[in-house]
């Protein structure tokens, strides 16, 4: 790609060339009507004007008088996070919606970021159900005519790729490309200012260190070993040098950044721009003016279709693309290239700083001339376009097949492109100078190009944010059954997506859990009064006594094995509280406790709480730290170290609580082969067989988070178990009832249960 | 100190369960921002305690090869082990730990063929223990131990080809033991799996169960 210098005059004249151009381009359409007079504002009467049965060029459809829908709202969806907005419009007559479903008519959706903009097609339906997926249709929920489900679709502003492909976007796109040229390119000038200003101060710092210190300023002309001497002697000024240098090095990484920025985006409007012109079929600038005014006279008539106003676009576009490279070829004395022109004085200036002596001159010319590298990006980028072309006007497979080959190829030049570019900067700067060590010179970073990269993706993301937030317009179309695009409707609905306060759609499982919490806390306001709470026997805790009484007569330990979860679960949790309470029978009965873990968090904790409890029961010196320790993380090894300190220390009792996997079974048979009492509490369901099966006693899923009340029979913590069965008695009426009154075809008992439901 | 170890946990608790109980009903984009935050805070904070998980395994296997432990032997493969992917992990193919990783380095083959070998030998044990527990609890000796024994030769008939051979009904009656039944009971105990994790996380919440800090209620 041979880059062309432009002074900042002519930079500014070519952004009020691409401006001057651009909006016009827009007025241009207004003015000469790509659709009728649109009326601004959130909804409004019809404009009482039936539709046309059939367009001005179409084929005659079966004739079916739809008629102009009374209101057209858009608003921000509800219980969105502000990036949706729903459109709603008035259902048909129940006959008239047949008829038209019978005839295959559909409606289509318009969206504009203004209303004197143009008007892209953001999703359409047809009857078959299946939404028309082309290029320029957003995913959304298709709305049929015979649908019995209100008449509304939602349009995710995040998911309108027509606007990011069509030519409007490919026109802002431009616009975007050399604005961002032109600023990178003000960048760079700017930076090699402030780094002119940088080593224009070291040099006078060199000067001054000269008067005082004159065999520093005879640096070069000593050998190894007076350099050792000679840097003992301006020891005291190294660190003032150092950072002279570290400042002009990173004045020197931005300038590299903006060039690399002002490389990319120049070689992308010029690839542009020559597809483009090529797309409109002349290069001659005259014969695009005429073509253009033929075009847009067309443009009012009843009844254009939508790839009329696709004509119109691409010729203005390339019209405006080539005005912008005549404007560039026809600029006063291109003499210079600016790549070079920045690279040289660039170079030079890094010589000054980091060469303070004779320089060896860069080597000239080749570096500059095209690369392969930009020949195959342009080509490839060429390519990508004109697939993208066929794909929209005719998708299909192999066009689909084409359009994706030329994406693989275009990412697979870029990258060979971009490593070019970094190769030459390198080799502009850094080689010119090979005969001298490494630490004499400056190194290119190979990464030098990753911060333009990442600013990139920063720069989409607020792009992103930026398009959630403006509002957008909507209009309703027609489509007829052979695909011709009616004029549309002329109500004009406008909304910008809101994020809500409150997801409404979660409302049931909010109450719910404000019931339950409620319930939980007044059952704990009960027992305060009422202290005598019944609680059902659980074999698998009342063991527990017997398992430490046995580990304290036999003098075996007892190994508390922590399941596969993490302080931030729930089950971990639970086994945490089991292991509290568990530690102080322990501590009491005089036996060993050992503790295995797989999670560090976990680890660190359950240290902490058998301290406490061994402090708790008044035997703080029976504890051992090292009875409480990190096996490993990982599934299978953890397994292993388990299965083997079983093996090895023969406990009397095992305890596996928290959440299991495959290990649930290897652990639990490894501890039956030792003969220990096992008692072990999962609330993963699908690891319960392997527990019940192995296992003295197996606590199932809620028993697990009621132990620690169980244990401790505090009341206040048996009340909340009391909530629990109030939850289920609730649940366990709700079912036969739920049944009955759907079977009478009510529906509502469906909707009291329905926690959650996204309305998209 | 009372108030540093009990007052401000139990506070904190509340403070951040309400409020991680609160986000979950707003949509807005700042929501689901703070959650990604306070992930990224969790992964910082496990990120310092692997260092004290690794200070336990280098304690634990020191203290058993000192002692000289029954089977303290193995603790030497620890550091072997420990100290070969860490010079591994640090090597990185030649590009030093600072690069990102590099493919198939030592390390990489270290993992491939040691650990990833060692992990399916173990996981394929677990063929042999469901053998062993099935023969275990296939065992007559009640009537519910029957029913499952009848239960579960249907199921396994009815899985394999050779059921759909003997008779159509071993695939149809095994489909419904898995689909009815077996569901039925699966979802009883998710249902009450959650009332009991609610119920926790309103007992930690209001500060009524307090194990978990350590000492007692």
């Amino acid at each position: 790609m041979t880059l062309r210098t432009q002074a900042l005059k002519r930079a500014a004249m070519l952004a009020c060339v691409a401006l001057a151009f651009c909006a016009p381009h827009a007025a241009s359409l207004i003015a000469e009507g790509s659709g009728p007079a649109l009326t601004e504002g959130t909804s409004g009467p019809a404009a009482g004007t039936p539709i046309p049965a059939q367009g001005e060029s179409a084929p005659a459809p079966e004739a079916v008088a739809i008629p102009a829908p009374s209101f057209l709202i858009a608003e921000p969806t509800p219980n969105d996070n502000g990036t949706h907005v729903t459109v709603r419009w008035p259902r048909l007559p129940a006959d008239l919606e047949k008829q038209a479903a019978k005839a295959g008519w559909s409606y289509v959706v318009y969206i504009s970021v203004d209303p004197s903009w143009r008007w892209f097609e953001c999703g359409m339906t047809r009857t078959d159900g299946d939404l028309v997926m082309n290029p320029n249709v957003s995913p959304f929920y298709p709305y049929r005519f015979s649908d019995d489900t209100d008449h509304y679709f939602i349009v995710s502003p995040l998911n309108v790729p027509g606007i990011t492909v069509h030519w409007l976007a490919a026109e802002r796109q431009s616009l975007d490309w050399l604005q961002g040229s032109q600023a990178a390119l003000q960048q760079c000038e700017s930076l090699l200012a402030d780094l002119r200003k940088k080593i224009a101060e070291r040099k006078a710092f060199l000067d001054e260190a000269a008067r005082y210190r004159p065999r520093w300023a005879r640096l070069v002309n000593v050998d190894d070993k007076k350099t050792e001497v000679v840097a003992g002697y301006i020891r005291s000024s190294e660190s003032t040098e150092r950072a002279m240098g570290e400042a002009v090095a990173a004045g020197r990484d931005g300038v590299l950044d903006a060039l690399a920025r002002y490389l990319m985006l120049k070689a992308l409007l010029r690839a542009e721009a020559e597809n483009a012109i090529q797309s409109a079929g002349s290069t001659d600038l005259g014969d695009m003016e005429r073509r253009l005014r033929n075009a847009g006279e067309a443009m009012p008539t009843e009844g254009a279709t939508a790839e009329r106003c696709d004509d119109y676009d691409r010729l203005n576009y390339a019209r405006n693309m080539a005005l912008i490279l005549k404007a560039e070829k026809d600029a006063p004395a291109p003499d210079e290239k600016i790549g070079e022109e920045i690279l040289y004085r660039l170079g030079d200036m890094l010589r000054d700083a980091h060469f303070p002596y004779d320089f060896a001159g860069a080597p000239a010319g080749d570096e500059a001339k095209e690369q392969p590298q930009d020949a195959a990006f342009e080509a490839a980028l060429k390519g990508w376009h004109t697939a993208l072309a066929r794909f929209e006007r005719e998708p299909a497979p192999e066009a689909d097949k084409q359009w994706t080959d030329a994406q693989a190829t275009l990412d697979r030049t870029e990258s060979g492109r971009q490593a070019a570019i970094r190769n030459r900067l390198g080799a502009r700067l850094g080689a010119a100078d090979s005969s001298r060590p490494e630490r004499d010179y400056v190194r290119i970073e190979a990464a030098r190009l990753a911060p333009v990269v990442e600013n990139c993706g920063k720069r989409l993301r607020d792009m992103e944010r930026d398009d959630n937030r403006r509002p957008y317009c909507f209009r309703l179309g027609l489509v007829t059954p052979t695909g011709q695009r009616m004029k549309p409707f002329s109500l004009v609905a406008t909304a910008a997506a809101r994020p809500s306060a409150f997801d409404v759609s979660k409302l049931v499982n909010f109450i719910y859990a404000l019931a339950f919490t409620a319930a939980v806390l007044l059952m704990v306001l009960y027992v305060r009064r009422h202290p005598d709470v019944f609680v059902r026997r659980i074999a698998g805790f009342e063991a527990v006594d017997e398992a430490i009484g046995r580990a304290t007569e036999m003098g075996k330990p007892v190994v508390f094995v922590h399941g596969f979860n993490s302080v931030g679960d729930i089950s971990g949790i639970a086994s945490i509280n089991i292991l509290g309470r568990l530690a102080r029978q322990v501590a009491a009965y005089d036996s060993d406790l050992l503790v295995v873990n797989n999670d560090p968090l976990v680890y660190s904790l359950s240290q902490e709480v058998v301290q406490e409890a061994y402090i708790e029961a008044g035997r703080p010196d029976a504890y051992n730290p090292d009875n409480v320790f990190m096996l490993a993380s990982d599934q299978f090894p953890y397994v292993a170290a388990v299965a083997g300190i079983m093996s090895r220390r023969k406990p009397a009792a095992n305890f596996f609580m928290g959440y299991f996997f495959a290990e649930s079974l290897i652990l639990a048979e490894a501890g039956a082969a030792t003969g220990a009492i096992q008692i072990a509490g999962t609330d993963s369901f699908t690891q319960l067989p392997f527990f019940i099966t192995t296992c003295d006693y197996t606590l199932m899923g809620e028993e697990l988070y009621a132990a620690s009340a169980y244990l401790s029979r505090n009341a206040k913590l048996l009340a909340t178990l009391k909530a629990q069965d109030l939850g289920k008695t609730v649940l366990l009426a709700a079912l036969p009832a739920g049944l009955v009154v759907s079977n009478m075809g009510l529906t509502w008992m469906q909707v009291v249960f329905t926690a959650y439901e996204k309305s998209f | 100190m009372r108030f540093i170890k009990l007052t401000i946990p139990l506070l904190l608790a509340f403070l951040f369960g309400l409020f991680g109980f609160g986000i979950q009903y707003v949509p807005a984009p700042w929501a689901s921002d703070t959650k990604e935050l306070i992930a990224h805070w969790s992964r910082i904070i496990g990120g310092v305690a692997a260092l004290l998980g690794t200070y336990s395994l280098v304690h634990l296997h020191r203290a058993r090869i000192r002692r000289r432990q029954e089977g303290w032997g193995y603790s030497i493969f620890f550091f072997v082990g420990l100290v070969l992917m860490l010079a591994a992990g640090a090597y990185n193919g030649g590009m030093w730990f600072l690069s990102r990783q590099v493919e198939q380095s030592v390390y990489d083959k270290l993992y491939d063929a040691l650990y990833v070998s060692a992990g399916a030998t173990m996981f394929s044990l677990l063929g042999f223990y469901i053998a062993s527990a099935a023969v275990r609890t296939f065992r007559a000796r009640s009537f519910e131990a029957t029913l499952l024994l009848v239960a579960a030769l249907i199921v396994m008939v009815g899985q394999v080809p050779v059921g759909n051979l003997i008779s159509g009904y071993f695939p149809a009656v095994s489909n419904w033991l898995m689909g009815v039944p077996n569901v039925a009971a699966k979802r009883a105990i998710m249902l009450g799996v959650s009332l009991g994790a609610l119920a926790t996380s309103v007992r930690i919440i209001f500060g009524l169960e307090r194990s978990y800090l350590g000492g007692g209620d």
